[in-house]
């Protein structure tokens, strides 16, 4: 069975390599360091799910969003951010993402959010 | 009575009054500017028509006098024509020059033929002129009469066709000015003109003696239009003269009448003295006239300059009210409209001075030519330079005044005025006047004015009601920028708090602490789970500690920065400072009807101090007076100052709701609140600030009923700070 392909998008090392560590058994892992690389990424290849962060230096999380939204609308995004604040949450779901988690987040809910995710 | 030789006494009348008055006012204009060109060919013209008045006045009844003057007068009238021409093509600035040397080089041909030989004045006839007045020895045309009458009317009439249509071209003032001049030299001319007709024997009575009286209006009016043009509107200059002319005839006219009238009766019954009453009537007469000219003056311009009167009243009234409106944009936009609106100006725009970039930035244009807003000139422009030399109202069309009777002190500050690029440049903002708006010799800006709508001129009274209008504008706009500065402390006092009210900070904090608590999560986590693989230990207790260092350092930085900076002290006076708080939350205390009560020490309390931390503890204690008073009936807020031995003391107390006992211990930490919408950080920053200042403050509250109830807050400052801080 092929494993589901999910991209992980974080400037910070300490997060990729968390999302690794919970992930890496169960999943196919690419990592991209800011937005520009996701988008390439997601140009190029397709993933059945992308794991992104909201601050970021350049272009930050939801222009990345918007720009992957308008290229395919059908992209499974889960936006994984330190920002407990409503109106950055209402701002990521106004581009119809998949799910909204804060940080620090542990394995269960993150494992389960990814599988309800690809479902 | 019909002995009385009206026709003849006007006759002579009318000539030795041209004779007179363009003399005088030739001389006049030639003292006002004696190097301007413009003047001295008027007055040369003037000195032609002067002699030509005397010397026509003296021919009637002596033949020898009567011959000499038709010689006389014959050798000028040329020049006068010559004359005038130049002043036209001087005037429009349309320099004709062959023409005009062709008039010039004509002119003293025909002067000489009229002043020496017998083609132009032939003999000296008798012609009658009316059933009273005959003309004993007048002129018979020569041989050349006709040409030599034709030259003068050809240069006349190009001269006036050169006015005409300068006047059609040009703009504004000038229009007006050429408007006037022409009216008054086609009448003027036409009335010098008639004396040429009897030479013809044509008896156009009474044009003939009459109408010279023409030729004293056309100086009059072309006096003022050179001279006070600008200044003096000539619907002004011609009402006040011919009503100073109207009384005054009147009054000689009414004492001739009467001694005329009244003598056999007087005689009789006064016998040799009964020339007293005509005198003493004359006196009386005279003495009131002053009075009646100023009335009749007064009363008639009321009715020539309604609509001008009335705009004069309403920025009278503007002036008063100014100063009373805080608002800088809500200032400059109602004086702006009030004076388009009401002149009915073309355009009004308002420049301030900006200290940041060193200019002179548009504020506000109103107006059917208004500008684009943001238009921006250097301190070192031209047309600054030139108010500063000035220092009163710069008047674009007497830009060449300026040049010529330049006062001292523009020559020492500009010492080669460029009227060519002062003209542009207020010709590239289409001002017709500047006013500018002076502080302590500083300029602090000025107003544009543009073109009347009416193409009418700007009067003197005009330029007053500017002027008063100016002062007043730039004592307000002074008043309101500093309030406006005021105003931007304030804010910039609160910024700090609000930052942390508006919840943007906390939530930065949050993102800051949650990024780094991942790893550790993770590792904490799966620690157990992993616990075979020694990569993902080595590397998450690695992670895990750095990023427990980064949370700590965060938090560390966080301290630092909510901590205000160390004071800067200086001399400081509390009541002042106190006064600037108040006055700055006065809106606050007038929109919720709390009365303040100043108990100030009556020295003034100066202490080492930073003056912007004392601001700001001041504003955080008063603020707070004001929010507890907000629900009681009883709002007082007192505030005391007073001295105690090394320290100052100074009491913030209300009659507010009071603080719980429960809340007293906790009062100045961070984040506690009592408020709704509180930040919690207001009394902590005030207990630092104090600290800071080796101070302390002290808290007394009553939520009893009563005459206690409410809360106090006592600082104490020492008065000196220790110089190890």
């Amino acid at each position: 069975m092929n494993k589901y392909h999910i991209l992980i998008c974080d400037d910070e090392e300490p997060i990729r390599e968390s999302l690794k560590a919970y992930l890496e058994d169960s999943y196919e892992l690419s990592f991209a360091r800011t937005g520009q690389e996701a988008l390439d990424n997601i140009s190029n290849n397709n993933f059945d799910l992308l794991i992104i962060d909201i601050k970021m230096p350049g272009m930050d999380g939801l222009e990345t969003i918007r720009q992957i939204k308008e290229a395919k609308p059908e992209q499974r995004i889960i936006v994984l951010s330190g920002y407990e604040s409503i109106s950055v949450a209402q701002q990521a779901s106004k581009y119809n993402i998949t799910s909204y988690l804060t940080k620090p987040v542990g394995k269960d809910k993150l494992l389960k959010t990814v599988s309800d995710s690809l479902k | 009575m019909e002995n009385l030789q009206w026709d003849f006494y006007n006759y002579v009348a009318s000539l030795w009054l041209t004779g007179i008055t363009t003399l005088s006012l030739g001389a006049f204009v030639y003292f006002k500017n004696r190097h301007a060109k413009l003047n001295r060919i008027f007055f040369a013209a003037s000195i032609s028509m002067a002699i030509w008045g005397f010397g026509q006045g003296c021919i009637h009844s002596d033949y020898a006098l009567s011959f000499t003057a038709a010689r006389v007068i014959h050798f000028v009238v040329p020049f006068i024509a010559a004359f005038f021409f130049h002043f036209t093509t001087i005037l429009t600035e349309r320099p004709h020059r062959r023409f005009l040397l062709f008039s010039y080089v004509t002119a003293a041909l025909f002067g000489i033929l009229g002043g020496f030989t017998k083609t132009i004045v032939a003999s000296n006839p008798s012609i009658i002129i009316s059933s009273t007045f005959t003309m004993q020895y007048s002129v018979g045309p020569g041989k050349l009469y006709i040409p030599y009458l034709l030259f003068f009317m050809l240069v006349v009439s190009y001269g006036n066709l050169i006015l005409y249509r300068a006047y059609r071209e040009s703009s504004g003032t000038k229009r007006n000015q050429l408007k006037y001049m022409l009216i008054g030299s086609v009448i003027g001319f036409i009335g010098g003109v008639s004396n040429f007709l009897y030479v013809f024997g044509i008896n156009l009575y009474p044009l003939i003696p009459y109408a010279t009286y023409m030729v004293t209006f056309y100086v009059v009016i072309a006096t003022y239009a050179m001279i006070k043009h600008r200044l003096m509107d000539v619907k002004i200059a011609l009402s006040r003269t011919g009503l100073l002319i109207l009384i005054y005839g009147l009054i000689i006219y009414l004492s001739f009448q009467t001694m005329v009238f009244l003598q056999p009766y007087l005689q009789r019954n006064l016998g040799d003295k009964w020339l007293l009453f005509p005198i003493v009537m004359y006196m009386l007469l005279a003495t009131a006239a002053p009075f009646i000219y100023l009335y009749a003056q007064r009363k008639m311009e009321e009715k020539l300059f309604k609509t001008q009167r009335k705009y004069q009243k309403t920025l009278k009234q503007l002036s008063g009210r100014m100063t009373r409106i805080r608002n800088l944009a809500k200032l400059l936009d109602l004086t702006a409209i009030q004076i388009v609106r009401n002149v009915g100006l073309s355009h009004v725009d308002i420049f301030l001075y900006n200290k940041d970039k060193n200019r002179y930035i548009l504020k506000v244009s109103r107006g059917r030519l208004k500008k684009q807003a943001g238009l921006e000139l250097e301190a070192d422009d031209i047309l600054i330079k030139t108010l500063y030399a000035i220092k009163g109202p710069l008047v674009f069309d007497e830009i060449s005044n300026y040049e010529n009777k330049a006062t001292k002190a523009f020559k020492e500050t500009t010492p080669c005025l460029d009227t060519d690029s002062l003209k542009q440049a207020m010709k590239n903002l289409e001002v017709s006047v500047c006013m500018p708006g002076f502080i302590e010799n500083h300029l602090i800006g000025f107003l544009v004015l543009g073109e009347k709508l009416s193409t009418q001129v700007f009067t003197q009274e005009d330029l007053d009601i500017f002027s008063t209008l100016a002062n007043q504008a730039t004592l307000a706009i002074d008043n309101a920028q500093s309030y406006e500065e005021l105003i931007s402390t304030k804010d910039q006092l609160l910024k700090g708090e609000r930052l942390a009210t508006i919840g943007e900070f906390a939530s930065e904090v949050a993102h800051e602490i949650k990024n780094p608590l991942q790893a550790i999560k993770t590792f904490a986590e799966l620690a157990y789970e992993k616990r075979e693989d020694t990569s993902f230990l080595k590397k998450f207790s690695n992670l895990a500690k750095q990023e427990v260092e980064r949370i700590d350092n965060f938090v560390r930085q966080l301290i630092k920065v909510s901590h205000p900076l160390p004071p800067k002290f200086g001399p400081v006076d509390v009541n002042e400072v106190l006064d600037s708080v108040l006055e700055l939350m006065e809106n606050d205390f007038s929109a919720n009807n709390i009365t303040i009560k100043k108990e100030y020490d009556i020295h003034s309390l100066r202490i080492e101090a930073d003056k912007n931390q004392l601001k700001q503890v001041f504003l955080n204690l008063i603020t707070n007076a004001v929010d507890a008073v907000e629900k009681t009936a009883i709002k007082v807020i007192t505030v005391n100052t007073g001295k105690s031995g090394p320290d100052v003391i100074i009491r913030v107390s209300d009659t507010g709701c009071g603080i719980a006992d429960s809340s007293i211990p906790h009062l100045f930490n961070p984040l506690f609140t009592t408020k709704e919408n509180g930040s919690g950080l207001g009394l902590s920053i005030v207990d630092t600030m104090i600290r800071n200042h080796n101070g302390s403050i002290d808290v007394k509250s009553s939520v009893d009923e009563g005459a206690q109830k409410g809360a106090s807050f006592t600082i104490t400052i020492p008065v000196k700070q220790d110089k190890k801080l």
